[in-house]
């Protein structure tokens, strides 16, 4: 069976577009995918609107698309307060395993079809 | 839909049965915004659960909700919109760009995140209370009766939990 040809960087630069559409709050976003499986498409969230959290642990929330198809792949979302982003580049939150903000992208914003 | 999203599903619709019940009834703003958050934030576990792996526990915001309907695969758009009934996504997609304030707002009302102040549950600073839910103006509360678009909200979302399997 022929294998559909994923396009992870394409679909990133999609899921930016229509966030950065959807929510006032979002300040920066960040698609990082280095390290990330092939069909894991990583997004960092700064917004504005989220609750300040003590909570040292991020997690992302995990979004699936196209399932049990082809296209199937994965949307791993991290939302972090202005603050929580601060500190991460101070170096005082860690991300979560396996993520790291080498070669990040901050896509420039596009219109959402 | 699977039967975890099933179980979430029909807490999510227990939470809504009695915010129903507590409008009716005219009790105090409190305890029908406690049951409206608890009801979005079982109907946002429910779909999260669409894909297939247990969604994080502190992630159970509305706000997720909303902005996995808007991000939802474009051979499902339609009868995603149909079902919440939009006329089409384009203008569901409108609809939840205009809310998400809202819904950030319903978010932080959860004890946990409403950082020692007004929130539907207990009185407030915690350590020399001087508030307590029963007794206060959530202006998020008024705005969801008191305009048009607030309205539009509470129905979207008795619409998204009433007819969950139809897009689960």
């Amino acid at each position: 069976m022929a294998t559909v040809q994923f396009d992870r960087d394409r679909m990133a630069r999609r899921y930016v577009s229509l966030n950065r559409d959807l929510d006032p709050g979002i300040r920066k976003i960040l698609y990082l995918p280095k390290d990330a499986p092939d069909r894991e498409i990583r997004i960092l969230v700064v917004n504005d609107l989220l609750a300040e959290m003590n909570d040292a642990l991020l997690q992302p929330v995990v979004f699936g698309f196209n399932l049990e198809s082809e296209e199937e792949h994965r949307l791993l979302m991290l939302d972090v307060t202005p603050s929580q982003w601060e500190a991460i580049n101070r170096g005082e939150i860690p991300l979560p395993e396996g993520w790291t903000l080498e070669q990040a992208d901050d896509f420039d914003p596009e219109p959402a079809r | 839909m699977n039967p975890h999203q099933e179980k979430w599903w029909k807490q999510a619709r227990s939470d809504l049965r009695v915010f129903r019940l507590l409008r009716r009834s005219g009790v105090e703003p409190c305890h029908q915004l406690h049951y409206l958050q608890m009801a979005t934030e079982k109907l946002t576990k429910a779909y999260l659960w669409r894909g297939g792996g247990p969604p994080q526990r502190s992630h159970a915001g509305f706000v997720n909700f909303l902005r996995k309907l808007g991000l939802v695969e474009d051979q499902r758009r339609e009868a995603l919109a149909s079902a919440l009934d939009f006329r089409n996504f384009s203008q569901l997609r409108g609809w939840i760009q205009g809310v998400i304030p809202l819904a950030h707002e319903l978010e932080r009302l959860a004890p946990a995140l409403a950082q020692n102040g007004p929130n539907p549950e207990y009185p407030w600073p915690h350590d020399a209370p001087v508030e307590y839910p029963a007794d206060y103006e959530f202006t998020l509360w008024t705005r969801l009766l008191g305009t048009a678009s607030g309205r539009r909200f509470l129905t979207v979302v008795e619409v998204a939990i009433d007819k969950f399997p139809m897009y689960a």
